[in-house]
């Protein structure tokens, strides 16, 4: 079903109200009525309420990959946009249903769509409030193309904040952490994870090495919409106690860390990735060079450590499809706090290499 | 108890929900058995696509038949295009897994074939960067165990557990553990000449169901709960754990176990002593087994005269399943005519425990009966008084609080409310929490769960040598109570839910239940 509110309807008047009063009567309609092609009742899964900002070119593809989240996270996903092609004053709403067999019923999720004119996004924290399920936490995600002011405007519900920051840069995301006080977690962080693993395990016989550390280079391919090393070089400075003096050298209490940047001019990885690592530590008084580096072979990195220690290691870095990033942003809240320092630190980073 | 990250890497803090178990390599021993292509390598896919599974993971299948690694690989991927409980298989995630498996062929009696093992995992060591990290599954028969073990010994796959726990050697164990307390006895002091009780995971299948473990944490994870949880207010608890099928060709094997030894030593017992047992002082492997064996302490025995009055043991006639009429026991083939072996048992047992006494605990498990459905019931004292006696539809039937383990995974209360409408008629309702509904389909399978558990080094889940052996003590005594006297084996018709010898072990008033 399709809803809206008449073109010319002003703040104040109570039609935003009376439009989500009419959503809330049809989705209480869609819970009451047996499924159409089987008869049967519909019985509601529900774990949280997923909000989804974006433009409204990027609707249908998130129709798509809720859908696939709904499978194991079932819930109400609310997708939201700002529609420059509507009325400021108008709000426009439609719900569905997704449904599956298990066992002998027919498990729903529920998903409202709704697209905001101009002058009315600020009112969305109301209207999705007014529709959340209870009980259940409200996750929002700020999604390729979401207006700040509609993200701001959900983000103080929030129980749990997602972005991307393949697409946000680090400074917005850093206003985020700084805003909400909600948790929050990063795709593109979850992406990475492989990277922050194996340059972890460098260190894992060796800690003290971590405090020897006298160089970072990272390699990355460029024209990325986002400096590819931020990440990195934020979650090392956050997780070792760096201060950024410059884009070229961190200090920390012990000493400082060079920070070089190095361009990857190879055709065959894609745009804004991060290539290569090489630390440069000492252990026991010898240096150790640690790196890991993609090789020719697809997918494969090769983790090596000569000096103090000798080592070499092929490891594939892995396929995860977006569904499954998406779960894990929205569930793996062991590392909220990690990454809410290294977003900080990020931007940090960030600002003084000029970029966003 | 997980040994990585370690603390000190200031690198890992924040990684646990991503990376919590070692590098290492899993061999499975019986690599071309039903359980490895069945359950095993499936659920280890599973872990690889929910990137549980360290990067420096690898597979090693060990067994008899003379296969190429190709050949392993290929038959790992067919069976696991068969039976992954996520169709279709991600050939990327495949493909990884499959570059780091790896096959050896070898008796489990033959010495140079465990050379060749260690080989070749020194190899993976140095190509992979597996460190060392060893859990060896035992999908294999019981009388291998032992042989198997030993080996590995001999050819320094199993040293002792360091203090830091690095690198690490693990062995997991399929039941059954023993045949009696004897044999259970001689087989844990065996397997603790040659390992640690620290090294040594005896895995039960049934204790790495959600709903198994979510038994801890409804009692102890919600505040609501526990205090019901007595001799104050509950009147009886019921535990079911029934089967549709039927020996299903293994008629041999069954004849010499039995569905006590099969279901009720093992399975059953421990969904008990999560029933029963008392908060443990934390989530720590041995704080929750010590509270667990506690349980199996305080399990009066039955023995001599009292198995006659205390338990009944069954063998189903032919009859009717899901519409489908099936043979009798002693009709299934290499069953003898005259068999005694028991497809059906019940029993009336006591805990003799400040929380527990007085309160029966009903068991009964079977095969062939009339759903395939494990199940634990609470149910509670009478209303003291009976103030809508009387009214439309009151049955004054107590609350109950049914945790269901399979199928449908999930938890309901039963309690009576008000019809709407003039005047006071009541009705039972249930209020129905599933799995299912509330988290989708994403629970793992039970071997998922162990296998990742084992390689952590997390032994919550899994049975300790004094477990098994009180478990086999309590079982023991009833099983020499029945030979002694001789005790009957009524018969029931399949598709039942069992002899109606059974309702005798019920106190006055009781019924069992017919879910």
């Amino acid at each position: 079903m399709s809803l809206a509110v008449g073109p010319g309807q002003r703040p104040g008047t109570g039609k935003i109200s009376e439009a989500v009063s009419r959503v809330e009567a049809e989705l209480g309609r869609l819970w009451d009525t047996p499924d159409e092609a089987t008869g049967q009742a519909k019985v509601r899964a529900s774990m949280m309420n997923l909000v989804v900002v974006s433009s409204p070119a990027e609707t249908e593809a998130l129709e798509t990959s809720t859908d696939d989240l709904t499978q194991t996270h079932p819930g109400r996903v609310f997708l939201l946009s700002v529609d420059g092609r509507i009325e400021p004053w108008d709000l426009r709403a439609s719900i569905s249903a997704v449904c599956r067999a298990d066992g002998g019923s027919l498990l729903c999720s529920d998903r409202v769509e709704i697209a905001f004119g101009a002058m009315v996004v600020a009112r969305a924290g109301s209207v999705v409030s007014a529709l959340a399920l209870p009980e259940v936490p409200t996750i929002v995600e700020s999604g390729a193309g979401a207006p700040p002011s509609l993200v701001d405007a959900l983000a103080k519900g929030a129980d749990r904040l997602i972005v991307d920051s393949a697409h946000t840069s680090w400074k917005r995301v850093a206003e985020l952490a700084r805003a909400t006080p909600a948790a929050l977690a990063d795709r593109n962080f979850v992406r990475a994870y492989t990277w922050r693993d194996l340059v972890a395990r460098f260190f894992d016989d060796a800690p003290r090495a971590t405090r020897a550390i006298r160089r970072v280079e990272i390699t990355r391919t460029g024209a990325g919409r986002q400096e590819p090393a931020a990440q990195l070089i934020g979650w090392l400075a956050s997780r070792l106690g760096w201060t950024f003096e410059s884009a070229q050298r961190a200090r920390w209490p012990g000493g400082s860390v060079e920070l070089a940047l190095r361009d990857d001019v190879r055709t065959d990885v894609g745009a804004g990735e991060v290539t290569g690592v090489r630390i440069e530590t000492e252990l026991d008084g010898r240096s150790l060079v640690a790196t890991c580096a993609r090789t020719e072979a697809p997918r494969i990195v090769r983790w090596a450590m000569e000096g103090a220690r000798t080592a070499s290691h092929d490891y594939p870095l892995g396929f995860r499809d977006e569904t499954w990033v998406l779960i894990k942003t929205i569930d793996a809240a062991v590392s909220d706090r990690t990454y809410r320092e290294t977003a900080l630190a990020a931007a940090d980073f960030c600002g003084h290499l000029g970029a966003g | 108890m997980a040994t990585i990250p370690p603390p000190e890497n200031p690198l890992r803090l924040g990684m646990a929900e991503e990376l919590s178990v070692d590098p290492c390599v899993l061999v499975i021993f019986g690599a071309s058995g039903d359980l490895t292509g069945r359950k095993l390598v499936p659920g280890i896919y599973m872990l690889a696509k929910n990137r549980m599974l360290p990067s420096a993971f690898s597979l090693v299948g060990f067994a008899r038949r003379p296969m190429s690694d190709a050949d392993f690989r290929a038959k790992m991927r067919e069976a696991t295009d068969k039976f992954s409980r996520q169709k279709p298989v991600d050939g990327t995630v495949w493909d990884d897994l499959a570059a780091g498996t790896f096959y050896v062929q070898g008796a489990f009696d033959e010495a140079a074939a465990y050379q060749r093992l260690r080989e070749k995992l020194e190899e993976i060591d140095r190509t992979r960067g597996t460190r060392g990290g060893r859990t060896f599954y035992l999908a294999v028969p019981a009388d291998s165990v032992r042989p198997i073990v030993d080996h590995l010994k001999e050819a320094g796959l199993v040293p002792p557990p360091t203090n830091d726990g690095k690198p690490y050697a693990r062995v997991i164990v399929e039941k059954p553990f023993g045949t009696d307390l004897a044999s259970a006895r001689e087989l844990n002091r065996d397997l603790l000449q040659k390992l640690d009780e620290r090294q040594i995971f005896r895995i039960d299948h049934y204790l790495g169901k959600e709903t198994v473990q979510n038994l801890l944490v409804f009692r102890f994870g919600n505040t609501i709960f526990e205090p019901l949880w007595s001799r104050q207010h509950v009147d009886h608890v019921q535990i079911t754990v029934a089967e549709e099928i039927g020996v299903e060709g293994r008629g041999k094997f069954y004849e010499k176990i039995g569905i006590t030894r099969d279901i009720v030593q093992n399975h059953a017992l421990q969904v008990l002593t999560l029933v029963a047992m008392e908060p443990p002082s934390s989530w720590d492997a041995d704080a929750v087994r010590d509270e667990k064996v506690k349980v199996l302490r305080t399990l009066r025995p039955i023995r001599g005269r009292e198995v006659l009055e205390r338990t009944v043991r069954g063998q189903y006639a032919a009859g009717i399943v899901r519409g489908d009429r099936v043979p009798g026991y002693r009709e299934e083939p290499d069953v003898a005519k005259d068999s005694r072996t028991e497809t059906y048992v019940a029993m009336r047992m006591q805990l003799e425990s400040w929380r527990w006494g007085g309160v029966p605990f009903y068991l009964r498990s079977g095969k062939r009966l009339a759903k395939r459905l494990a199940e634990v019931v609470l149910h509670f004292k009478s209303l003291p008084h009976g103030l809508f006696r009387g009214a439309t539809g009151a049955t004054d039937e107590p609350n109950a609080l049914i945790v269901r383990i399979q199928p449908d995974e999930g938890i309901s209360l039963r309690f009576a409310t008000k019809v709407p409408g003039g005047g006071i008629a009541v009705r039972d309702v249930a209020m129905d929490f599933r799995y299912g509904s509330a988290f989708g389909s994403s629970t793992p399978e039970a071997y998922e769960r162990l296998i990742l558990d084992a390689m952590r080094g997390e032994a919550t889940l899994f049975t300790r040598a004094d477990e098994v052996e009180a478990q086999w003590g309590f079982i023991d005594a009833i099983l020499e109570g029945w030979k002694e006297h001789e005790a009957p084996v009524a018969r029931y018709e399949a598709g039942s839910w069992g002899p109606a010898e059974a309702d005798r072990l019920l106190e006055p008033g009781d019924t069992w239940r017919k879910p």
